[in-house]
């Protein structure tokens, strides 16, 4: 972080360039592809995936040991990783999909967990690195970088040719699999889906296998995450296991309700929006006490920026459940939340 | 390094008043049956505390301190923000004698990374670059006289492991040689067994504590309430506050407690006045409310990392003591208060459940809830009384959580998938299968340890978890019916 409070005033406009920053980078755009498959997962076939972390985890790292246990070229390491989550989609599906919602809320949310507890041990150290991961094993996706080095954007809100070849990378991914989520969704599959989430029992009473269209829901959402986790660890060109925490699945609903679930567009446009409000968040307070504005400098010390704008996260989630569980994009009829 | 400066919070971090609480009609909690039911809990609870912690400070004097159970890796998350620096801190202590100027280096690799010698109050603390695998030693030379370790070949600890940029501590257990230090035989396979076993009865029931506020809240209301973590934290940060803090009463754990336990009652009476029950009557359904409640959950643990600051610490009282052994069992005074208080608590819970007119209410409500209010039972009184209970008791275990082990901000949060667990595992919605479930998966991770690294503990639980969900969804005590 560079040295704040520099100036005399509070600078809005670099503030506005923080938000900007962070709500078009690459994080942003790890955080819209985890909805993308959040959105098909709960959104459409209204299943409450908890763990969607443990699927970015297993993209992650079957990537990364991929290339750092057996030296495997990237592209096969993406399709070892992408495989991984189909096993664990399944994995997951087969057993707990005919539980209830709640049920497989807590399921998939511990499964995420043990996940990460293995990934971390001792025991796994050989594979997994334990909590130093597994460094500098990307270089290969840099090397296909075709924009020519240099700096790229406006003003203050410029990118590198790095980072601008990441960002393409994951909003393109993105774009895609909106586009794909879109055209299933008005496929008969993706009617069905929709039938499921409204009324399971309905559903099966026209002869339909709910079951399996639940399992294809599932996994093919948490493959999508997958390719987030794989678009977040070579971004970081590091896996660790503190990149999934539970924190990653619940930012990413947040994400997926303020733009609208169920909606096409809504986990783009609410990943967009909640880091720029996070990231411009974040930069107000440093300022606002580094300058003491409002009085703020003499309430909070700059330790207190990061658990500070969590706390509001957890707010955040909390009022637009209450005031406005559609987002905003969404129509209320199109929200799933309750039975 | 005498005259390090000691890890203490500023004072403004203890300034307690969560929004929540002042926010809400804290007046709607006054019903009768149900403060007696509370006070009753409180007050027997106290009674039999201070009976058996008045033994405390003199098992305290004996020697001293062989914990070797360090505080579980925090899972810091990298972007918290804490600007706490990583460093490898500990008290040398025989019973409440310091040790002073026992001389601990560090070292990584074969390179010294610091040294540092133990200051008036036995503090030693060396800085260190990061997380990593780090070399603890202690220098025998340089132990006064009249102190000798608890186990004199243990100076070196060739694996100490540093998480996160937090200070961590190391413990180092020291004798007094001049008071009659029983010596204790190297355990047999069976007394370690054993060992863990009791280890894992004290975090079963305190498991047991939290876990039957979840269990009833779920059977009353159908909530699955992620906050309730949170309700754990709260109550060791409330008994932290009156104790330990700088700017706090300083009262003592004792007089804390029935302080705690009605500070917990409080919040969920608060919370469910204030926030659950307008949802209800908005009739937003149980998704969205469990999607609330993880909004409240992150919400207060940020909110409690903010006023109490992101370090693990100990209460002021009873955090270095001997461990006592009765037959093969070794373990420090406070806990088995801790397992007599949570064992007397549960049983208290069963007389309340069993006799009250309040308790078979509950139990009702939590059966079939229309059936129940068609028979007349008030559930808005019903519901009130198993939060503010539900929350008292969590508050209580969060607290004798952190009488035995440290009080950290997120300490809830960590207990709370091994609280589900035991939940799940005795059935949603059932007290008894709650404080059940609390026993076995309490006992079964601790004794994992024993065949299984320490890091698989938390995930022995969670496999627990998904077994029992695939095998038997309703759970040990629970209805058939429960499962959809």
């Amino acid at each position: 972080m560079p040295e704040n409070g520099s100036g005399r005033h509070v600078d809005w406009g670099r503030i506005f360039s923080d938000a900007l920053l962070v709500g078009l980078g690459s994080t942003a755009a790890v955080y819209a592809l985890t909805a993308v498959g959040l959105n098909l997962q709960f959104g459409y076939a209204g299943l409450m995936n908890y763990g969607q972390a443990g699927f970015l985890l297993v993209s992650a790292y079957g990537t990364a040991i991929a290339v750092d246990s057996w030296n495997a070229p990237l592209p096969v390491a993406f399709l070892v990783g992408l495989a991984a989550a189909v096993g664990l989609g399944l994995l997951l599906g087969i057993p707990t999909l005919r539980l209830r919602a709640d049920y497989l809320a807590i399921v998939t949310i511990s499964a995420a967990e043990i996940l990460r507890i293995v990934a971390n041990s001792r025991a796994a150290q050989g594979v997994t690195g334990g909590p130093q991961g597994i460094k500098q094993f990307a270089g290969a996706f840099f090397d296909w970088n075709p924009i020519p080095s240099g700096r790229y954007g406006v003003g203050t809100v410029a990118f590198s040719h790095r980072d601008l070849w990441v960002m393409s990378v994951g909003w393109g991914l993105v774009a895609i699999f909106s586009l794909v989520v879109r055209i299933l969704m008005r496929s008969p599959w993706g009617r069905v889906v929709r039938a499921v989430r409204e009324d399971e029992d309905a559903a099966r009473s026209l002869g339909k296998n709910t079951f399996v269209y639940k399992l294809q829901a599932l996994t093919f959402g948490g493959v999508i995450g997958g390719l987030a986790g794989i678009l977040l660890v070579l971004d970081n060109q590091f896996v660790e296991p503190k990149n999934f925490e539970s924190a990653l699945t619940f930012f990413a609903y947040t994400a997926l309700i303020m733009g609208g679930s169920g909606r096409i567009l809504g986990p783009a446009l609410g990943s967009v929006m909640f880091w720029c409000a996070v990231a411009g968040f974040q930069s107000f307070l440093r300022e606002a006490i580094a300058h003491n504005l409002l009085g703020i400098g003499s309430v909070l010390d700059p330790a207190d920026v990061g658990p500070t704008r969590f706390a509001l996260v957890g707010l955040a989630i909390m009022v637009l459940m209450v005031s406005r569980p559609q987002g905003v994009l969404g129509s209320r009829t199109e929200v799933m939340l309750d039975e | 390094m005498r005259g390090t400066p000691r890890r203490r919070a500023p004072a403004r971090r203890c300034s307690y008043t969560p929004a929540i609480v002042s926010g809400a009609d804290l007046r709607a909690c006054g019903g009768s049956r149900l403060a007696r039911a509370v006070g009753a809990v409180a007050a027997v609870a106290a009674a039999v505390l201070g009976i058996l912690l008045g033994v405390g400070p003199a098992g305290a004097a004996e020697p001293a301190v062989p914990t070797s159970r360090q505080p579980v890796a925090p899972p810091s998350t990298a972007s918290s923000g804490s600007t706490a620096a990583a460093s490898i801190f500990g008290d040398l202590r025989a019973g409440d004698v310091p040790v002073v100027g026992v001389r601990v280096t560090v070292k990584s690799g074969g390179a010294t990374i610091g040294a540092a010698t133990s200051d008036s109050e036995g503090r030693f603390e060396v800085r260190v670059p990061g997380p990593a695998t780090y070399q603890v030693s202690i220098d025998a030379a340089s132990i006064p006289p009249g102190f000798a370790l608890v186990d004199s070949s243990r100076t070196e600890l060739p694996r100490f492991r540093v998480y996160g940029q937090n200070p961590q501590r190391v413990l180092f257990p020291f004798v007094g040689i001049s008071s009659s230090a029983p010596h204790y035989d190297v355990q047999s396979r069976w007394e370690r067994m054993l060992n863990l076993a009791v280890g894992g009865v004290r975090l079963g029931l305190i498991i047991g504590l939290c876990a039957v506020g979840l269990s009833l809240v779920y059977g009353t209301t159908g909530l699955v309430n992620f906050a309730h973590g949170e309700l754990v934290t709260f109550g060791a940060l409330v008994a932290w506050f009156l104790d330990t803090s700088t700017g706090g009463p300083r009262i003592g754990l004792l007089a804390a407690l029935p302080l705690v336990i009605v500070a917990g009652g409080l919040l969920g009476g608060a919370l469910e006045v204030g926030l659950w029950r307008p949802l209800v009557r908005r009739r937003t359904g149980n998704l969205s409310r469990m999607l609330v409640s993880i909004g409240l959950s992150i919400f207060l643990r940020y909110g409690y990392q903010i006023v109490y600051g992101g370090n693990a610490r100990a209460y002021r009282q009873y955090s270095a003591q001997a461990p006592t052994r009765i037959g093969p069992i070794e373990l420090p005074v406070r806990d088995y208060v801790v397992m007599a208080a949570c064992a007397l608590v549960l049983v208290t819970i069963a007389l309340v459940l069993e006799r009250t007119r309040l308790g078979i209410a509950i139990r009702a409500v939590a059966d079939e809830r229309d059936l129940a209010a068609s028979s007349g039972i008030d559930t808005r009184r019903v519901v009130l009384a198993v939060w503010m209970g539900g929350a008292a008791l969590s508050a209580l275990g969060g607290m004798l959580l952190g009488v035995s082990e440290t009080v950290q901000w997120n300490m809830g949060y960590r207990l709370l998938l091994t609280i589900f667990a035991a939940v799940v595992l005795g059935g949603l919605g059932s007290a008894y299968g709650a404080m059940a479930g609390g026993l076995v998966v309490g006992v079964a991770s601790e004794v994992s340890t024993y065949w299984l690294p320490a890091d698989f503990k938390f995930a022995i639980a969670l496999g627990m978890l998904i077994l029992v969900l695939l095998v038997r969804p309703q759970g040990i005590l629970g209805a058939r019916e429960r499962i959809g």
